[in-house]
Parts: C-alpha cells; sequence; structure tokens
C-alpha cells in the first residue's frame, strides 16, 4: 500500500445519500461482500445529506465521511442540487462525490460532471454486478486514491 | 345608366360652360350692337337655371339620376329664349346667324339621338312659328339654315353614335369584368370613392351605389399614408379587421395603388377577403400546438415511465440475483429454475424498457445535422458490433460510401439496428452483409443486403411498427424497438426506409438520405 493511500487505522466512513430502500440494502450487502470494512451512514434525500456534511441537529455526533455516494434522483433535494450547494460551499466543496443512479441519460452526466462530482456510476440491473461495482469503488477510492485528510 | 364619374363632370362643365358663354353673348350685344332688343334680366334668369342644375347635381340623388333630362331642358330653355330674343330684334341677320351657331352648338352638345331629334323637332317648330310670325322671314334663308344645320348634326350625330355605342360597349364589358372579379376594387379620388365593383359592396355589406360618395376610411379602417399617400408604386398589403354594415366583422387584405400612371388623381383600393384564410391558419396554429404539446407530454410519459420502470425492476434483480447466490445450495433444483425464469424475466423487460427510453429520446437528444462521412458511420458501427461479429463469424463488407447531411450519433443508432438485425436473423451459414450506396434523385440510397431467413411479403410493411415482432423470444431475442428506431430516424432525416425480401434468401433493407449539400 502507498504512503498516500487510505490507512488511518479505521474504517472508511461513506455516506450514502438514497431514497430507495433497496437500494441502501443492496449496498450495504455490496460493501458486507467486499469484506473491507466500511462505515456505511445513509440519509434519505438531498437536505438530509447537507444536514450531515454541516453537522447539524441529530448529525451533530456524526463521523466526517470520506466519501460521498449520492443519488440523483430523490424527492425534496435531488442529487444535483446537492452538487451545486456543495460546490458553492467552501467548508464542504473538498468532498469527494460519487454520483450513484439508474439514469443513463447523457444529459444528466453532463450536469453532474459541470457540477464537479467525482465520477458517476450507474447501478446494474443484477446484485453480481452490483457486488462487483462496489468491490471497484472500495478498490480505487479506499486503495489508490488521495482522500483529503480529515479536517476540523 | 345615369352620368358617372367622368361623365358627371363632364355634364357639369358644360352646363358651366354653356351659361357662361350665353351670358358674354349678352355683354358682346351690348357693345356690338347696343341699340338691340337685349334684356339682362330674362337672360340672367335662363343661366343661373342651367347653372342650377349643375349645382343640383353636386347635393341631389335625384338630379344626379335625371341630369341628362334636366340639361337637355336646360338647353330648350335656352334655344327658346334666343328666339325670343331674335323675335324682339325682328330677326335681322346678324340674329338670324346667331340662331344658326347657337343652334349648330347646342346640337353639339346633346348626346342621345332621342334627345337630338326631340330638339331639331322643337327648333324647327320654333323657326316655323317665327316664319309664320314674321312675314319677312319668309324670303330669307332661315328656315332653310335651321333645317341645314340640324341635319348636320343629325348626321354628325350618326357617326357619333356609332363611337358612342362601340365605347359603351368596351365600358360594359369593363364593367362585366370590373364586377366579376373576386377581389374588391373601390377608386377613390381625395379619399371618396367613385367606383366600387359588386364584390366590394358585397364585402363589406352594402346594397348597389351606396359605396359611391362615401369616405374610404369609413369604410376601411387602414393607414391613410398607405393607401391614400401620393406614392407612385402601391401599397405592400394590410390586413385589417373591417365591421360590415350588418355590424359583422369581416378581415381584409388591402392594398392600394395609384389608376393609371398616377397622373390621374384616382387610386384604387383592392379588398381581399382572408377571413377563411385566417380562420384555417389560426385552427392550423391550434392543431399544430396541441399536437407538438401531445408529443412533448408523450415523450416525457414514455421516459419517466421507463426511468421509473428501471428502479423497483432493478431491484427485482438484484433480490433474485442475491436469492441464489447466497440460498441457492439449499434450495431444491425446482426452486431454482424458477428463480432463474425470473431472472431471466427481468432481464428481459430491462432490454425492452432500455430501449424504449431510447426510442423516446430519439427527438430529445437529436443534435443539429452536420456532414457526415457515411464509412466512418459503417467503421464505428463495425466496433461497436465487433463481439457479435466475431462470435457469429459474420463477414461484413461494404462499397464506397459518401458523404451525407446528418446527426451522426443516430445515424450509427441506424446502422447498428440493421446491421445487428442483419447478423441477428441469420440462417445456418455464416452471415454475410453488404452495405452500398448509390445515387437516388436528390440524394443517396442505401442498401444494407444479407443472406439470412428473409422476411415474408405479407409481414415486410409492419416491422417498422413499434413493438412489433415476428419471432418469439426464444427464437431470436429482441424487443421490437430496433426497426421503429431505425424509421424515426430516416425520417427525421427527410428519406424513406423500406425492406425487400424473400424468406430463406436473404432481405436487403433500403433507405434513402439528403446529398450533403456542402461543395
Amino acid at each position: 500500500m502507498s504512503a498516500g493511500a487510505f490507512a488511518p487505522g479505521r474504517p472508511a466512513v461513506v455516506l450514502l445519500v438514497e431514497d430507495n430502500e433497496n437500494d441502501v440494502e443492496l449496498t450495504r450487502l455490496g460493501f458486507l461482500r467486499s469484506k473491507l470494512a466500511v462505515d456505511l451512514h445513509h440519509v434519505g434525500n438531498g437536505e438530509e445529506c447537507l444536514g450531515y456534511l454541516r453537522k447539524e441537529g441529530p448529525y451533530a455526533k456524526s463521523p466526517t465521511p470520506d466519501l460521498i455516494l449520492l443519488d440523483l434522483n430523490m424527492p425534496r433535494m435531488d442529487g444535483l442540487q446537492v452538487l451545486r450547494e456543495v460546490g458553492q460551499d467552501e467548508a464542504l466543496k473538498h468532498f469527494p462525490i460519487v454520483v450513484l443512479t439508474s439514469s443513463k441519460s447523457d444529459e444528466e452526466v453532463t450536469k453532474s460532471y459541470k457540477l464537479r462530482c467525482s465520477s458517476y456510476l450507474v447501478k446494474p440491473i443484477d446484485f453480481d454486478g452490483f457486488a462487483q461495482m462496489i468491490r471497484s469503488l472500495n478498490d480505487y477510492w479506499f486503495t489508490l486514491v488521495v482522500l483529503p485528510p480529515k479536517v476540523g | 345608366m345615369p352620368p358617372q364619374g367622368s361623365n358627371l363632370r363632364l355634364y357639369r362643365r358644360l352646363l358651366l360652360f354653356v351659361g357662361a358663354i350665353y351670358l358674354l353673348w349678352w355683354l358682346a350685344v351690348r357693345f356690338i350692337l347696343p341699340s338691340a332688343f337685349n334684356p339682362l334680366g330674362s337672360r340672367l334668369a335662363v343661366v343661373l337655371a342651367i347653372w342650377c342644375v349643375g349645382l343640383a347635381s353636386f347635393v341631389s340623388e335625384a338630379a344626379r339620376r335625371h341630369l341628362t333630362s334636366l340639361f337637355v331642358a336646360g338647353l330648350w330653355l335656352l334655344t327658346a329664349h334666343y328666339f325670343y330674343l331674335s323675335y324682339g330684334n325682328g330677326f335681322d341677320h346678324n340674329w338670324v346667324v346667331g340662331a344658326f351657331i347657337t343652334v349648330s352648338a347646342i346640337s353639339l352638345a346633346i348626346f342621345s339621338r332621342g334627345a337630338l331629334f326631340a330638339y331639331s323637332a322643337f327648333t324647327l317648330s320654333l323657326s316655323i312659328a317665327a316664319v309664320v310670325a314674321l312675314p319677312a322671314l319668309r324670303d330669307s334663308v332661315f328656315l332653310p339654315g335651321v333645317f341645314t344645320v340640324l341635319l348636320q348634326a343629325n348626321i354628325g350625330m350618326q357617326s357619333r353614335l356609332r363611337v358612342l355605342k362601340s365605347l359603351e360597349e368596351s365600358t360594359q364589358r369593363f364593367r362585366l369584368l370590373f364586377d366579376s372579379t373576386f377581389e374588391g376594387i373601390l377608386i377613390h379620388e381625395h379619399g371618396r370613392v367613385v367606383q366600387a365593383n359588386d364584390a366590394a359592396v358585397r364585402l363589406l355589406g352594402f346594397q348597389n351605389d351606396e359605396l359611391v360618395g362615401r369616405q374610404v376610411l369609413d369604410l376601411v379602417p387602414v393607414d391613410e399614408h398607405a393607401l391614400l399617400g401620393d406614392a407612385p408604386d402601391q401599397s405592400a398589403p394590410v390586413q385589417v379587421q373591417v365591421v360590415k354594415r350588418d355590424a359583422s366583422p369581416i378581415d381584409l387584405e388591402v392594398r392600394g395603388k395609384p389608376l393609371g400612371d398616377g397622373s390621374q388623381q384616382a387610386r384604387l383600393l383592392n379588398l381581399r377577403d382572408v377571413s377563411e384564410e385566417k380562420r384555417q391558419a389560426a385552427a392550423l396554429k391550434r392543431s399544430n400546438e396541441a399536437l407538438e404539446r401531445s408529443n412533448i407530454e408523450l415523450q416525457r410519459f414514455a421516459f419517466v415511465a421507463s426511468h421509473d420502470l428501471q428502479t423497483p425492476l432493478r431491484s427485482i434483480g438484484s433480490f433474485i440475483g442475491l436469492l441464489q447466490s447466497t440460498y441457492g445450495e439449499s434450495l431444491d433444483a425446482v426452486a431454482n429454475d424458477w428463480l432463474g425464469r425470473s431472472q431471466q424475466s427481468a432481464k428481459q423487460l430491462q432490454t425492452v424498457i432500455h430501449d424504449l427510453l431510447e426510442y423516446s429520446q430519439l427527438e430529445t437528444n437529436a443534435r443539429p445535422f452536420s456532414p457526415v462521412p457515411m464509412a466512418e458511420v459503417l467503421q464505428h458501427t463495425k466496433t461497436l458490433l465487433d463481439a457479435v461479429i466475431t462470435e457469429s463469424k459474420a463477414e461484413l463488407t461494404y462499397g464506397e460510401l459518401p458523404m451525407v447531411e446528418g446527426d451522426r450519433s443516430q445515424l450509427v443508432q441506424l446502422m447498428l439496428n440493421l446491421l445487428g438485425n442483419a447478423i441477428k436473423y441469420r440462417g445456418t451459414e455464416p452471415p454475410r452483409v453488404h452495405v452500398s450506396a448509390e445515387p437516388e434523385g436528390l440524394g443517396w440510397r442505401f442498401a444494407v443486403k444479407d443472406n439470412g431467413i428473409g422476411i415474408a411479403p405479407k409481414h415486410q410493411q409492419q416491422i417498422f411498427e413499434i413493438f412489433k415482432r415476428l419471432h418469439a423470444a426464444k427464437e431470436y431475442s429482441g424487443t421490437g424497438i430496433g426497426l421503429a428506431v431505425c424509421r424515426r430516424v430516416v425520417t427525421r432525416h427527410g428519406g424513406r426506409i423500406w425492406v425487400e425480401s424473400e424468406p430463406g434468401h436473404g432481405s436487403t433493407f433500403s433507405f434513402t438520405l439528403e446529398k450533403e449539400p456542402y461543395p
């Protein structure tokens, strides 16, 4: 493992922003199968996501995430709005955000990258594909990539 | 027919002129023959009577209608008065010559044969009465002189009548033509209507001749300058809503233009009824808008529906897969078979939704046309089909392919579907597919020829309809959307697509595309 990779001696913290309970469960199972210990936290929409990141109300004691998995289609505040808000907030804009969604539309892909998401992933149809994707995600984000140091 | 327009003006001028001459004559007699019988009062009365006819024609419709008769009556009065003067002067030779001049001048001013005959009879009887009353006249040239003058006037009238008759015929022909046009024509002078054809009268809801004398701008409220100005050329058409006499509205297209070479005062106003056109255009616009709205709504619906179908479907597929991988070993073969079937169906539905999404997004994802080399499109398609080509041992060839004008990614989609089909619906032999192009009309005709299973003639029309399939999923997989996509792409490019085929002998799919218009 190289010097810059993720090795703080604790599980990586992942914040999953997803309104669909089935997908939450599948993601949880995917991480479980990837054999990498991940501290997975979940919020149901964009407002809660911003609240979590700003440690407001019930999230005051929640751990700061290393990576955010963001769905696009959500009630109240959707993923694109979250990307926009985070990008404009100096205290939040360093968070790596991976868009994880069912939409493959060119328009949404372009919009997401224009709002500086870190990557764009399309949810595979079957669980094998899903598990494979989570494994790759782990390998990439928590093995290769140098993540920003935790601030505050 | 009562005198109109220029005829009316001629009568008025003649009345003014004749009256003035007759009054000046009094002055001339006064100086040349100071001792003659030359009363001013009666002469003034005659002249005023004549002028009154002219004045009446300005204010009274009845006077205008009977202007010819009134005019002739004025001339009779004048002649009778002159004979009275001559009698008062004993018909000495000056007055005899004056009588000849008067009678011949007045004869010239009469325009109809009947009136001239009556005038001749009147003058002859006056002359005969004068000869009877004055025995001195019996031996003079007076009576033969009057007779000669009237004979000459009548002979002159014959030829003048011939001219007048042909003039009248051509006037009638013109009037017929004028009244037969479908467009309304108003001729006006200084804003006042002097002539209107039947169509104009009908368009504005009036009766015959009611338009004459009215202000044009009261009838057709348009920009005054455009229609009445001195511009030598015709004005641009103006559309205006006019309230007809019965208060119903009508949409008119109005154009103004000087009459003839523009030297006359008269101008012409052309009126065309565009109510129906406007109604149709509005209806067309409305139905177009409705169509566009429903089209957009439909595309949105298809997009949202297929998008929202994807999410639960993915959960179904995933959890079945999870069930299989986690508990598959503890389930029996039948349960595993059922799980496999469920998984297979979910995958199939996923493909349908994917294709449907693609179809519904054809218009939304459309890009503006640009020159596209078809050889590149084919090369790109070949790369995308690489796995299928290798697996099926397909042989894909193509001739020289031109540049076309189009949407590159949609053309790739088109070729992908056609070549994919050509390989998928193969017979027992490895597929051989050839793509060629030939100029046709203003564009190109492309042909994709395969050696596959072919299509029966009765099915050749319906295969381009969405969801139309000829095979069960287990024979050949597919969603029935591919050729519908092809047809939409080709239609959007202004071309058409069709198939020629014989079962067992392969198919040839042909489509046309516009030629690339740039050099």
